[in-house]
């Protein structure tokens, strides 16, 4: 993290963590609400797949997470 | 059809997430630097948006009717695409800017934390597109290759997008630096205009320019897919 990083901008990147969580809870409300991703039908596989898309920009927002504290 | 709860909670819930975007930006850059990306996210991706519905790419018209004959789907738009669309592309754009430019790579080279954006931007959208579609918030026309229900060329421009975005903010408003490709053009079109200070003149020029590319960009790497599609028999 850059040593330089103020309270105010620290706070900043911890609202931009908050946003892409909101994002992505979101579209798991709509998911859940409506249909199941087409392209994997209504099965559990909608399911593997958004946790395997998840994954990696939730590991994003936990790294800065981590380097904010 | 569908719940209306749907596209009325993706176009309140993007507005609602947008606030808390803007907050992080003028936490993050102050308010000047803020305003400049928010506005020229919102310009940029109105523009290519726009061009996508005009030539026929998808449309978001697929709620029309759905509280009265006259409703055309959502409350906002900018020409024919929902204002959420747009600030739902600034959410995605500003929040990774902010973490990726500030806490996870700052000091690296500006176009490696362009591509790690676009990356991860695309990486947001392989959720968003698919299930947006399923649930009809907007619908692909054009015959092209398509991954999970998606022409591929979407993943494409998200990419394209966000890195181009990225480095015309971080080079024109974060660092305010003269580029060198760019200075002699842009000395031609701005003249006595183009100072170190005239910050907004060269934003909107490289904006313009920046915008040009990407839709030439785009419109090849779309063609080339769609004369994929229909030469393969992929739909």
């Amino acid at each position: 993290m850059d040593p330089e990083l103020t309270t105010e901008q620290k706070n900043g990147a911890k609202a931009s963590i908050l946003v892409i969580v909101l994002v992505l809870v979101l579209f798991v409300m709509v998911l859940v609400a409506g249909h199941p991703i087409m392209y994997f039908g209504t099965g559990p596989a909608s399911v593997v797949y958004t946790i395997v898309i998840y994954t990696p920009v939730l590991a994003l927002c936990a790294l800065a997470y981590r380097r904010l504290r | 059809m569908l719940p209306w709860y749907i596209p009325v909670g993706a176009e309140l819930g993007t507005i609602a997430i947008a606030i808390v975007v803007a907050y992080a930006g003028v936490k993050a850059y102050g308010k000047e630097r803020a305003a400049y990306f928010l506005a020229g996210s919102v310009l940029w991706t109105s523009i290519i948006e726009n061009l996508g519905v005009l030539d026929k790419s998808y449309t978001y018209y697929t709620y029309a009717g759905l509280f009265g004959p006259n409703y055309s789907g959502y409350l906002f738009w900018v020409g024919q695409v929902p204002l959420w669309i747009e600030l739902g592309w600034v959410v995605v754009a500003l929040s990774l800017f902010v973490l990726i430019h500030e806490v996870l790579l700052p000091g690296r080279s500006p176009f490696l934390q362009a591509a790690v954006a676009g990356l991860f931007a695309v990486n947001i959208d392989l959720l968003i597109d698919p299930v947006a579609v399923a649930n009809n918030l907007w619908q692909w026309i054009n015959p092209s290759v398509y991954v999970l229900g998606v022409p591929a060329y979407n993943f494409a421009g998200w990419f394209c997008l966000i890195f181009f975005y990225d480095l015309l903010f971080n080079y024109t408003i974060l660092q305010n630096k003269p580029v060198a490709v760019l200075g002699r053009i842009e000395g031609l079109f701005l003249g006595d205009r183009y100072t170190p200070d005239a910050k907004t003149a060269r934003f909107a020029f490289r904006l313009i320019v920046t915008i040009l590319v990407v839709a030439v960009l785009l419109t090849v790497i779309a063609a080339v897919l769609i004369a994929v599609a229909k030469t393969g028999g992929v739909a």
